[in-house]
């Protein structure tokens, strides 16, 4: 009977032991666990039709400068209410590089249906925008060349129509704006171009009469030379309009704010107003949904120093609508971009910075009716930050390099977070 | 049959000592496999986490040493770079902006629903990376997302979310656990089977012990239980041995009792029959012969009552429902009486009796009691070492003092008793030798008496040498306290 148990006892832990010697790999390498996330299974699909539709070398690409970054842009394009999926690839080596593709769902599957030839060798611009008016969305495709920063690109505008892809509109463009501002609830297309020899042109196409055509126009000052950046939107309190910024003349920056009315132009605020010496870009700074203009200050007492010395203060304009500009922020912004800071209403009207301060050392904010010391700014080494970082407030990190900030009232930082970033890039985080 | 005992454990000791070693084993495997699965959850956990931690630290940090100061705040155009610097093997890579919009995707869909998990809200409210483990909203599966704070001069620009999924690893985990089930099921498998093992050597010794002794109940007391258990089993054994032996042996005393007792009986009372009928039948007229034959019937009669007296005696003793008359007692005086009385019978013998008294107690030891059973422990002793005394010897009576105790010593020179006999003839109905008469009760009531008054009795005996028999009774109170 006992001898019974022991032989039973031993056959169990022997089935036990060659369980866990035959289950080998007991314990895994986590990572070799890792996988890429499932698509859900109507994308994970679509994904698959577009990777066995790609030819041999065929890339997905990604439009450069779209607020839209996606590889697959699902869009209803031809009206029937559900979503196509429009996919551009690139074929390296060949005639035409970019190409683009359409997939539609019957619902359970997705099929191909159009392939189109792009032109140029990048994709700038992916936007769908119905501008022909016939409750369908367009699609705007901007090409642009090998060379990132060329001044003209190509805007194609296609209608996608009973399964067939058409070029409707083709354009140079340098750039470009989708926005309804003469409030009759249809987009209009705004383009500025560039042209050797004469200012850039900035042009207005609506459709009208089966296309898209041209309904207003406006040539730049004669001083421009180049249109860096184009946003639409609300310019005063009630106004829609353009801001275009505008590298003027010799090496200095301007804006213009522009209404457009009755098929017309408006010069809402000329550029004499926003002069400035870097090529800031006018911009809604502090979320009003407003744009901002943008324009440098000269500090108290820096008049006399050369244009490249001043530590300029950088202020944010709001148009009232009529003939004034209201300051809305000001910041100081390092003339490399290394950092900069809001300053504190407060200070408006008596913050100078000294001028004995050196740029890439220490600078200090002074108020200049009294000479007292609002702020500083200085730079340390990482070992010396280390001692200082209790009582200065950190500001940015460049190189072997850490700015830090002290000053006698609370500052909103860069924009409006008070709160300290970890230096250490390998500080642990606790959970 | 074996089997069916494995199967049906019927309530006893085996079942709860396999009740117990399960138990105990299933908590000890219970509370092992759930450290066991939270430490392995954690291990696999954390190294994922660490490994995406660390891509992302080291990209994050590339991106703000190198990348960031390059490009102004609103350039569209940086992102399918940044994808390409954070790109990572087996997991998707997604840039979000502070409002948790996913600005790009490594899948290349539009993420169109902000993401509010806990790990960008503390990498935008905290600029601290944290992980994330939760279900997709879309298909529901379990992944982990790390979130890190891309910052730029000093503020959130991105964040920068890496997500992985942890179905392989929690496939993993289920199939290590389970694993771990069975062998902990094996283990346990293993263990009962030990214990039902364990539980039979000390069922089964107990159980030839209660065979045994059920029939010992039946009256076989010639069954005996193997002694060679070992610990409390051995002890019960030998113990349930003794009892039977000791059953067998006190039947033994009562079968002899009777038969000596119905002999002491017949004894007195053939002489009563013989001489009744001798009377009946004769000549009632020879008044000598009536006189002689009534006072043999008178003197058997009073055997017979002293018989039958010595009996309730004792019986009255063993339940204590005996009356002592306690008052002073002088010993010496009461030793002269005794000796006085048994003179008569000495005599017959011619054995000398002596009293010796110690010189420190002449006429002072006085003692506690009852004096007629005192003087009746006294008799019995004497009498008994008449009876074994051989003619012409000596039986000394010696009365001393000992530590707050008066001692009364009766040596004889007698045949003395065997060391075996010697424990048991203070049992009531013990008689060395039953063929000579008496009740064997002689001594066991001279022990209940004296245990009665607080003393002690005992014999001390050489076989061929002679018997000391010792009484120590306390010396009186009142003496005491004088002395």
């Amino acid at each position: 009977m006992r001898r019974s148990w022991f032989r039973r006892s031993a056959i169990c832990l022997l089935l036990a032991c060659t369980f866990i010697i035959n289950g080998c790999e007991w314990v895994q390498d986590p990572k070799l666990l890792m996988s890429v996330p499932k698509l859900p299974e109507e994308q994970a699909n679509l994904m698959s039709i577009i990777n066995a539709q790609l030819p041999e070398g065929g890339e997905k690409v990604r439009p450069n400068n779209s607020t839209d970054g996606s590889a697959v842009r699902m869009a209803d394009l031809d009206g029937d209410g559900k979503a196509e999926a429009i996919v551009f690839y690139e074929i390296p080596d060949s005639d035409v590089r970019l190409h683009g593709m359409i997939l539609k769902s019957d619902g359970k599957e997705w099929k191909k249906v159009a392939d189109f030839e792009g032109g140029g060798v990048r994709l700038d611009y992916v936007e769908t925008v119905d501008l022909t008016r016939d409750n369908r969305l367009d699609l705007l495709v901007g090409y642009g060349s090998q060379d990132r920063d060329s001044l003209n690109k190509g805007m194609v505008v296609y209608s996608f129509v009973n399964n067939r892809i058409e070029k409707i509109f083709e354009q140079p463009y340098s750039q470009a704006v989708i926005d309804d501002l003469d409030g009759d609830s249809k987009k209009e297309l705004y383009i500025v171009s560039h042209h050797k020899g004469k200012p850039p042109l900035l042009s207005q196409y609506q459709y009208m009469d089966q296309k898209l055509t041209k309904t207003a126009e406006i040539q730049m000052d004669v001083e421009v030379n180049a249109v860096y950046n184009m946003v639409s939107g609300l310019i005063s309190k009630d106004k829609r309009g353009l801001v275009l910024d505008l590298s003027v003349g010799a090496n200095y920056y301007a804006s213009i704010g522009l209404l457009c009315l009755d098929g017309q132009f408006i010069e809402a605020v000329p550029m004499e107003n926003t002069i400035r010496s870097k090529s800031y870009s006018s911009t809604d700074i502090n979320n009003d949904g407003i744009i901002e203009f943008v324009k440098n200050e000269t500090p108290q007492g820096w008049d006399i120093f050369r244009e490249y010395e001043v530590p300029y203060f950088l202020n944010y304009f709001q148009w009232d609508g009529k003939n004034e500009l209201k300051l809305v922020q000001k910041q100081y912004r390092d003339y490399s971009d290394r950092f900069h800071f809001t300053i504190p209403t407060s200070w408006y009207g008596r913050v100078s910075v000294d001028t004995k301060s050196d740029r890439d050392e220490y600078i200090r904010f002074i108020d200049y009716q009294t000479n007292e010391t609002l702020a500083e700014i200085k730079f340390f080494s990482i070992e010396n930050w280390e001692r200082y970082k209790n009582k200065w407030t950190y500001l940015a990190a460049y190189g072997e390099e850490v700015i830090g900030i002290l000053s006698k009232e609370p500052l909103k930082l860069n924009d409006g977070s008070l709160k300290l970033p970890e230096l250490e890039q390998d500080s642990e985080t606790a959970e | 049959m074996e089997g069916n005992r494995f199967l049906i454990l019927k309530p006893g000791i085996r079942r709860s000592v396999v009740m117990h070693y399960f138990i105990v084993v299933f908590l000890t495997m219970l509370i092992l496999e759930v450290i066991f699965m939270l430490a392995i959850r954690t291990y696999y956990y954390d190294s994922v986490y660490n490994h995406l931690r660390s891509h992302a630290s080291a990209t994050a940090s590339y991106y703000q040493r190198y990348v960031s100061v390059l490009y102004n705040d609103n350039d569209r155009s940086l992102l399918p770079e940044l994808l390409n610097i954070f790109q990572l093997d087996n997991a998707e890579v997604q840039i979000l902006d502070k409002k948790g919009d996913v600005l790009i995707s490594h899948t290349g869909f539009q993420v169109k629903d902000p993401i509010r998990t806990s790990d960008v809200i503390i990498a935008v409210n905290e600029m601290k990376m944290s992980r994330w483990v939760g279900k997709m909203p879309e298909t529901g599966e379990m992944v982990m997302a790390v979130s890190s704070p891309l910052l730029a001069k000093g503020d959130v620009r991105y964040v920068l979310r890496l997500v992985t999924s942890l179905d392989n690893v929690n496939q993993k985990l289920t199939s290590t656990v389970l694993l771990s089930f069975v062998i902990s099921g094996s283990v346990l498998v293993l263990v009962l089977i030990i214990s039902i093992g364990l539980a039979n050597s000390i069922v089964k010794p107990i159980n030839d012990i209660t065979v045994a002794s059920a029939q010992m109940a039946k009256g076989r007391f010639d069954v005996r239980v193997t002694e060679e258990y070992r610990y409390e089993l051995g002890e019960l054994a030998k113990t349930l041995n003794f009892m039977a032996q000791e059953i067998v042996r006190s039947n033994q005393m009562k079968d002899d009792f009777i038969s000596s007792i119905s002999h002491e009986l017949r004894t007195p009372l053939t002489g009563i029959k013989g001489w009744s009928e001798t009377l009946l039948s004769g000549n009632m007229d020879d008044p000598e012969e009536t006189k002689l034959g009534l006072n043999i019937i008178t003197k058997e009669t009073d055997r017979l009552i002293g018989l039958v007296e010595e009996l309730l005696d004792f019986s009255r003793l063993k339940q204590n429902r005996i009356q002592l008359h306690k008052e002073s007692v002088d010993l010496e005086s009461l030793l002269e009486e005794t000796i006085f009385q048994v003179k008569s019978k000495a005599d017959q013998k011619q054995i000398e009796l002596q009293l010796d008294i110690a010189e420190d107690a002449h006429g002072q030891l006085t003692t506690t009691g009852d004096e007629n059973r005192l003087k009746q422990v006294f008799l019995n002793l004497i009498d008994n070492a008449i009876k074994f005394s051989p003619l012409h010897s000596t039986i000394r009576v010696e009365l001393s003092t000992g530590d707050c105790s008066c001692i009364v010593k009766v040596i004889d020179q007698g045949i003395g008793i065997n060391e075996d006999d010697l424990t048991k003839v203070m049992d009531k109905f013990y008689q060395v030798n039953p063929d000579r008469g008496g009740t064997g009760l002689g001594l066991a009531i001279s022990d209940e008496i004296v245990k009665a008054h607080e003393g002690e009795l005992s014999l001390h005996s050489e076989s061929q040498q002679g018997t000391t028999a010792m009484v120590q009774l306390p010396i009186r109170k009142a003496d005491l306290e004088e002395a």
